[in-house]
């Protein structure tokens, strides 16, 4: 008896170790920081011109886009891996023929695909990857846009903190509760049994 | 199981000592929450070689970590064990029909290894977290970075358990670890400078032994050749090996030493 009894005890605490664990990634996957915010507008969007941002994203990060244009003006937001990306993007500008080149490209993702506005939170992102917000203006008139990125970071990405979590929880309540069993048994029994 | 297995009498009255509840519990949340503040790290450093990715946000988030343990490493041995001499806890474990060897690994599982296995489970929580392929794909990288780390914490509480057990002392042996911790940080950056302005290799190699985990940062460019860096050329990946098992060898050297002293020399009065 007293072998169990010592067995549950280590068995608490080591259970309880894994609740605050638990409680740890939790807490964490709550916080989200502001990692960093990018604003441009033009007066003067040309046909076939676009106005863009990219920045890299991971399992962590959300995106927050605002974007607004003229008449003829779509806002593509597109999700790419880092090796295709980045060659069309770092040694030229983009314009509308090589945008829809990129989006004619296999791993590119389009995440959404909006006339003239566009407001809207992304998150989820599976692997490291980059997001493109462009405005492209494929119309036949000049006009104005502008666009707005907010990136945040939340400290754990979701889906894994929420499984850690919960697995740790669970293990945490299963070791504990052989021990809780005996304090209730030997409440049941009286004082004899303490 | 008292009478068959005394060590683990010894350990069980010794962990109740240590870590009563919840001191352990807390201890968990905080080192799994804290290197987790770092995390946005994890994704801003993209630039140099993966494995350097994972060295620097290992190191970046383990800094206040190691401090903390180091603390903890202070209070359980150069108080801690000196202090149970002086009370007499230790000449009632010498009553327990125990080797004195088995009482003093003992203390070393309770004092130094537990401390450095929440080191362990921090950078686990952390990897597995957020940067769970990373840490798959250079699994090497990750144990030996993470031996690097523990490395850091293994030298000077080894020097710590030597003054706790000649010193025999709470508060002189409290303030001997203190001092020898710092120290040791001194040293460290006396060679770093010296490194730095004359280049001498042998001073470099010093430096790099007694902190391994610099040696490995440097190696994978993580850190560059800077005006804070030792000076010298790159360490190969055999001389980051051999500085870490040198670095081991040392602390090793001092568990010896304290165990010895502790076998033959320790009387406790």
């Amino acid at each position: 008896m007293m072998d169990i009894r010592r067995a549950s005890y280590v068995a608490v605490r080591l259970g309880l170790m894994a609740v605050m664990i638990s409680l740890a990634i939790f807490v964490a996957s709550l916080i989200v920081l502001q990692a960093g915010t990018y604003e441009a507008h033009t007066s003067a969007l040309y046909p076939s011109e676009v106005i863009y941002h990219y920045d890299r994203v991971g399992p962590n990060i959300i995106v927050e886009v605002r974007a607004w244009g003229g008449e003829g003006t779509v806002v593509y937001v597109l999700l790419c891996p880092p090796e295709k990306a980045l060659p069309l993007l770092e040694p030229m500008p983009l314009n509308t023929t090589t945008l829809k080149a990129l989006m004619a490209q296999e791993d590119v993702e389009v995440l959404s695909e909006a006339p003239r506005k566009l407001h809207r939170t992304f998150s989820g992102f599976g692997e490291t990857a980059i997001i493109l917000v462009a405005i492209s203006n494929e119309g036949h008139h000049i006009c104005k846009a502008g666009l707005s990125m907010v990136v945040k970071v939340r400290l754990v990405p979701l889906k894994r903190s929420r499984l850690a979590s919960t697995c740790l929880l669970i293990v945490g309540l299963i070791l504990s509760s052989p021990y809780a069993l005996l304090k209730l048994r030997e409440r049941g029994r009286g004082p004899e049994f303490a | 199981m008292g009478k068959r297995w005394p060590a683990l009498e010894i350990l069980a009255i010794d962990l109740k000592e240590a870590y009563r509840f919840p001191i352990p519990e807390l201890m968990a949340f905080l080192y799994a929450f804290f290197p987790l503040t770092f995390s946005h790290m994890a994704l801003t450093l993209t630039a140099g070689l993966e494995e350097a990715r994972l060295l620097l946000i290992m190191s970046l988030s383990s800094g206040l970590v190691s401090f903390i343990t180091m603390v903890l490493i202070l209070k359980n041995i150069s108080y801690g064990l000196a202090n149970e001499v002086k009370k007499g806890l230790i000449q009632t474990y010498l009553t327990y029909p125990v080797r004195r060897e088995t009482l003093f690994l003992v203390k070393l599982v309770s004092g130094i290894l537990i401390p450095a296995a929440y080191v362990v489970l921090s950078i686990g929580v952390f990897t597995a977290l957020n940067l769970p392929d990373l840490a798959l794909k250079h699994l090497d990288v990750l144990i030996v970075g993470l031996l690097a780390l523990l490395a850091d914490v293994l030298l000077p509480a080894s020097l710590m358990l030597l003054a706790a057990v000649v010193v025999k002392r709470g508060g002189a042996s409290l303030a001997i670890g203190i001092a020898l911790w710092f120290a040791l940080g001194v040293v460290n950056s006396m060679l770093l400078m010296i490194g730095n302005l004359t280049g001498w290799e042998n001073v470099i190699h010093a430096y790099y032994l007694l902190s391994p985990l610099e040696a490995l940062l440097v190696y994978y460019g993580a850190i560059g050749l800077g005006p804070i860096m030792p000076g010298g050329g790159k360490p190969e990946l055999w001389h980051c090996h051999a500085y870490l098992i040198g670095n081991y060898a040392i602390s090793l050297a001092f568990y010896s030493l304290a165990l010895m002293y502790f076998v033959r020399r320790f009387e406790p009065v």
